[in-house]
């Protein structure tokens, strides 16, 4: 009995003992942080302090958190909690863990520095809060920081911040009392503070500060720092750019003054309208100055009888001052346009009577709408056929000049306006019946103009046209005799000629009658193909279509630019069969590209023969090419009407095969293979059906002969043409039928028929007689109707 | 190629008459070769030919007579001493 007493007594022991090793008290502690009971752990942690090496940290810890709790109710005892923490360092013992007291340490500093930063902000005097928060400054400069670095740099971008937004209202203080350089000095350092805060509003609003701050105090800036105030408020931005137009206007630099209003003070106020008052004084003021200046030329030119020098002056700066007043002055302008014509004539006149056709030429086409004048339009051909004459067409210009002169003589209402001019021609009526222009279906002509029969009295325009033609080309083959830059004048000219001869044939309504070049060159293409497209739409001629291709430049719609599309695809698909590209062909017989051609009819309708033929010029370079036969069957494959290209095919590949077959430089199975393809696309034609029947006869004979490696692909062939025999096969089958005939001889020798050795199993029969009987089976199924 | 007009001398209006009286005058004056006057005259005396003929005159645009612009424009004078600086003032 006392023995279990004693032991009762020594585990009692035991276990009191065991209660208090620092380990077990340490893990009492962290039971008790883990229950948020931080007080009674915060007793025990004290206790093991010098014990265990982590007791210092979870001591800080808890502490830490004690602090965190109190800090929004007791500011200065969190902050005496957050230093005890801190102060702990001085009595850390030499095995404890530093690193984890580190990282508390670091964030009781952290929570010390914010609630500094928050009382600092509550404090009334302006100098003393930058003073605070510069020291706070410091304070983080000098912390560690370790494991709270982001809350480290958030809380000094609010000390920036707020430095930041301390130095703009200072400066606007400052501004407030015009103490200029002051304000600017307190904006440059928000500037600073900002940059270093990320605070983009404080620092394009500072910019907008120093702006107006060294407007108000007549100071320049850089340029650099508009785009700062771009981004500023918006009430900032229209005092900068209004004060900033008012400097600017004071300096006279009234250009971007008015576009700095237009841009930045584009809203209704009448103080904005005051400054585009004063715009509108100085432009007025200059349009007078200018009005004045023309009068004094006008007064010397007629003092003078307009020498063409000072005629030429005033015609070209005429120009500049209409542009400058247009917009303000309209009647001003409208009366400056008005001296315009007059000044041209004499101009005009006196390059014509110079011959200076290439200045005649550079004065007409510089007006407005000239095409529209027939006298600018009749002017501009007889300025190219003088220049012409003169020997002066050059690699440069002979395009401008040769569409210029077809486009003016194509032009009916020249020759019609003409007629009006002159008297002579009283006695005559003139008829439009042959001319080459549209025809001027659409005018109201003069009585002594009409679209009768020519005769003696009514005089054909046509042949008038048709007379200025040829004196034109007559003065390209006399004046330029040099081969080469002949060829490119004639083929331009042929060119340019044959497209106005095609669209003006057309007679559609409401065209404009040029040369492909002219409406180029001067941007008209589309007053050709608009008509052309609505002529379409109502008559579906395609030659309308094909008319408007010279002319369908820089075009993205309509039924001309559809056929355009379709030409060029055609064209494509031609190439890549001369250039055996066999991959570019697959891309381009897609299905969007068969509905294309098909759009049209005339494209459509030619585009076999034209496969035919381009495949035609390639058989005949290299009628052995067998990379054309997979060209063929794509084209086969994409074309709609394809009859003629199937014939083709067929011919050239039995050609191909009996030619190969012959020179034994083809095997006989790849030679029943394409003419089973052949036969496909030709089954009633005799030669290739013959063809087939004799390689079907050669690989039987092969099969029995040899030892064939493609029986069954060969027999599996046989099978397929033997289900696609049409009645031309059938007629030509003789020669199978003596095989089999032979056969059934050699057979009735043995005292067999046909049938008994067909139906003969295998196993009764050797190597050969098993071939035999196949060739027989294949041979009876051929000839079998 | 010279103008017909210019080898017989006459104006683009000439009548027949004129036309066959300044082909005689131009043979006395012999400035161009009898050829070149048969020529011109053949030109002349077919209407298509001389319509063709007619298109190397020059035709003038519409102009009036220039004359010298009007200056009266109505405006309202107005200075930068006008202008309220501090129109748009943002503190």
């Amino acid at each position: 009995m006392e023995v279990v007493i004693l032991l009762l007594v020594l585990i009692i022991l035991g276990y009191l003992i065991y209660q208090l090793f620092p380990s077990t008290e340490y893990k009492k502690a962290l039971y008790l942080i883990d229950k948020n009971n931080f007080f009674e752990a915060i007793k025990i942690l004290s206790k093991i302090y010098n014990k265990h090496p982590m007791a210092p940290a979870k001591l800080a810890e808890c502490k830490l958190q004690l602090g965190i709790e109190i800090k929004s109710k007791n500011e200065n005892e969190a902050i005496s909690i957050f230093n005890e923490i801190i102060n702990l360092n001085n009595s850390l013992p030499s095995k404890a863990n530093v690193s984890e007291y580190s990282l508390i340490v670091s964030k009781a500093l952290y929570y010390i520095i914010e609630i500094n930063f928050f009382n600092i902000r509550n404090l009334i005097n302006d100098d003393l809060k930058i003073q605070k928060l510069k020291e706070n400054l410091k304070l983080i400069e000098n912390s560690k920081n370790i494991g709270f670095e982001k809350e480290f740099v958030n809380l000094k971008h609010e000390h920036f911040s707020d430095l930041s937004l301390m130095y703009l209202n200072f400066g606007i203080t400052l501004e407030k009392a015009a103490n200029f350089s002051y304000a600017i000095k307190n904006y440059t350092f928000a500037i600073g503070f900002a940059k270093k805060s990320n605070n983009l509003d404080i620092f394009n609003n500072s910019y907008a500060r120093i702006g107006i701050s060294k407007l108000k105090n007549n100071e320049d800036f850089g340029s650099e720092i508009l785009s700062f105030i771009n981004k500023s408020k918006e009430n900032f931005k229209r005092d900068f750019y209004f004060r900033y137009s008012k400097r600017l206007l004071s300096e006279k630099k009234y250009v971007i003054a008015e576009e700095i209003i237009n841009t930045h003070l584009n809203f209704n106020s009448i103080h904005v309208e005051n400054l585009k008052k004063i715009l509108n004084v100085k432009k007025t003021k200059d349009a007078i100055k200018k009005v004045k200046e023309i009068n004094f030329k006008l007064e010397q030119l007629y003092e003078n009888s307009f020498p063409i020098e000072d005629v030429k002056s005033l015609y070209n700066s005429s120009d500049i001052t209409i542009d400058n007043v247009k917009l303000f002055l309209p009647s001003l302008s409208i009366k400056i346009e008005q001296i315009k014509p007059s000044l041209f004539n004499r101009l005009l006149s006196h390059f014509i009577f110079d011959e200076q056709y290439e200045d005649a030429i550079n004065l007409i086409i510089k007006f407005p709408k000239f095409w529209e004048s027939p006298e600018l339009l009749k002017n501009l051909g007889m300025c190219c056929f003088g220049l012409t004459s003169l020997g002066l067409l050059t690699e440069d210009n002979f395009r401008s000049i040769i569409s210029c002169w077809l486009t003016s003589i194509f032009s009916d209402n020249v020759f019609l306006n003409s007629i009006k001019e002159t008297s002579w021609d009283d006695e005559y009526s003139f008829t439009f019946s042959d001319s080459i222009g549209s025809g001027c279906f659409n005018d109201i002509l003069p009585s002594n103009v009409n679209h009768d029969e020519p005769s003696n009295v009514n005089i054909s325009i046509g042949a008038a046209q048709v007379e200025l033609l040829n004196q034109f080309e007559s003065l390209l083959n006399i004046k330029y005799s040099d081969n080469n830059f002949n060829k490119k004048i004639i083929d331009f000219y042929e060119f340019e000629k044959k497209s106005i001869e095609n669209v003006a044939t057309l007679a559609v309504d409401n065209i404009f009658i040029a040369s492909p070049y002219f409406t180029i060159s001067f941007d008209l293409t589309h007053k050709v193909i608009d008509a052309l497209d609505l002529d379409f739409a109502e008559f579906s001629v395609e030659r309308t279509l094909k008319s408007g291709l010279p002319y369908c430049i820089n075009i993205n719609s309509g039924f001309v630019y559809n056929y355009k599309q379709a030409t060029v695809l055609v064209d494509s698909i031609i190439n890549a069969i001369i250039s055996e590209n066999i991959t570019k062909l697959i891309t381009l017989f897609t299905n969007e590209n068969k509905i294309l051609i098909n759009k049209f009819d005339t494209i459509s309708n030619s585009f076999q023969d034209n496969i035919f033929n381009t495949i035609l010029l390639r058989i005949n370079l290299n009628n052995e090419n067998e990379k054309l036969i997979p060209i063929m069957n794509e084209c086969i494959n994409f074309s709609q009407k394809n009859d003629k290209l199937k014939f083709q095919y067929s011919n050239f590949v039995a050609d191909l095969c009996i030619e190969k077959v012959n020179k034994d430089i083809m095997n006989n199975y790849i030679a029943l293979g394409l003419m089973y393809k052949a036969y496909v696309f030709s089954k009633d034609s005799s030669r290739i059906c013959k063809n087939l029947i004799t390689l079907i006869k050669y690989n039987l004979l092969d099969y029995l002969n040899d030892d064939y490696e493609n029986s069954i692909s060969m027999f599996k062939l046989i099978t397929e043409i033997q289900n696609n025999r049409s009645d031309k096969f059938h007629e030509c089958n003789e020669e199978l039928k003596t095989e089999l005939k032979n056969i059934e001889d050699v057979l009735k020798s043995h005292g067999l028929s046909i049938h008994e050795f067909i139906r003969r199993s295998n196993s009764s029969l050797n190597h050969n007689f098993i071939k035999l009987k196949k060739i027989t089976i294949s041979l009876f199924e051929l000839t079998t109707t | 190629m010279i103008s017909p007009y210019l080898i017989l001398n006459i104006k683009q209006d000439s009548d027949k008459k004129q036309i066959l009286k300044a082909q005689i005058l131009a043979m006395k004056n012999k400035i161009y070769t009898l050829q070149e006057i048969a020529k011109a005259t053949k030109i002349l005396l077919d209407p298509s030919k001389r319509l063709a003929a007619d298109f190397m005159f020059p035709a003038k645009i519409k102009a009036k007579r220039p004359s010298k612009i009007s200056v009266d424009f109505q405006f309202e004078e107005i200075t930068l001493n006008d202008i309220n600086e501090n129109a748009f003032d943002s503190i």
